[in-house]
């Protein structure tokens, strides 16, 4: 059972990792704003398993595609690994506290605090809050690229081509 | 429909929070701040290594200041009222394709480099989005 998770577990980290790679490569308008793909499956597995899988993908993930980019231990990878931490516990306490929210206002706020944690580290890195002007450009696509992220989770969830958390055995 | 926005009413309440809370940051740093001359302040990291007068320029010349970034050259040129990236090492190269800009309270930012600049200054009373 736990030899099944672990290949669920990793079979969506290779989704994810191969989704990030591929939306490295559509053209982004707005510095830091990549349509996020991934965080699509990071969000099935947050609702279709737990906060432990999708924490598994989430960060693993980063660390992957910056160690395939070759940037891995510098800002990129930094900010996106902030991205990716705060935006699964934000998510996580907001499904679990906001009762009321579905998956798509968890996914608004998922996507809020991944630009809010990218450009606090990038006025880390830089030393100044020049960055901040992105801000709000960032927000207001990455508010949509949410609504779209939960879109996509929500028609995979509902599918039910996933298996159930009890078919897979404790961890 | 009913349901539907029974079922989203509090997502679109999140949603307009959050858009709320974006504005208020936008205004914040995009409110002119004072009066005076138009002023560029170029940063590589925290330490400021130039500081323009964009006002007292020329009109028809455009100056430009080759700077030592963290990964490599970047090159501002700057003109009566304006300036921009005119040439960087970064890979993407947003820095370079935001162009001139020339209102107070505008950043430009390479982040590769580690460059910045920021606008300040100027008689424009008027909020830029």
């Amino acid at each position: 059972m736990r030899v099944r998770r672990l290949v669920y577990d990793a079979v969506f980290l290779a989704m994810a990792i191969a989704l990030g790679i591929a939306e490295s490569y559509i053209p982004n308008f707005v510095p830091g704003v990549k349509l996020g793909l991934a965080n699509v499956v990071v969000l099935i597995m947050l609702y279709g398993f737990g906060v432990y899988e999708a924490a598994f993908v989430s960060i693993l993930r980063v660390f992957v595609v910056a160690l395939l980019r070759g940037n891995i231990f510098q800002m990129p990878f930094f900010m996106s690994l902030a991205g990716a931490i705060a935006s699964l516990l934000v998510m996580f306490l907001a499904k679990h506290l906001l009762k009321m929210l579905t998956i798509y206002g968890v996914s608004l706020l998922g996507s809020y605090f991944h630009c809010l944690a990218q450009c606090l580290v990038a006025v880390i890195f830089l030393e100044n809050w020049a960055i901040m002007y992105y801000f709000p450009f960032m927000v207001l696509l990455g508010m949509a690229t949410g609504i779209l992220v939960a879109f996509l989770s929500e028609r995979v969830l509902k599918s039910n081509i996933l298996p159930s958390n009890q078919s897979l055995g404790a961890r | 429909m009913k349901a539907f926005l029974k079922k989203h009413l509090f997502d679109g309440i999140l949603a307009l929070l959050l858009l709320c809370s974006t504005i208020a940051v936008m205004l914040y740093f995009l409110w002119p701040k004072d009066s005076g001359k138009l002023t560029a302040k170029v940063y590589v990291q925290s330490e400021m290594v130039l500081q323009l007068k964009l006002d007292e320029l020329s009109e028809n010349e455009v100056e430009s200041y080759p700077l030592n970034g963290k990964e490599g050259e970047v090159v501002v040129e700057a003109k009566y009222r304006a300036i921009r990236i005119a040439s960087s090492s970064c890979p993407s190269q947003y820095c370079v394709n935001q162009g001139w800009v020339s209102k107070s309270s505008i950043s430009i930012v390479c982040a590769h480099n580690a460059v910045s600049i920021i606008l300040e200054g100027g008689d424009s009373n008027e909020v830029v989005l």
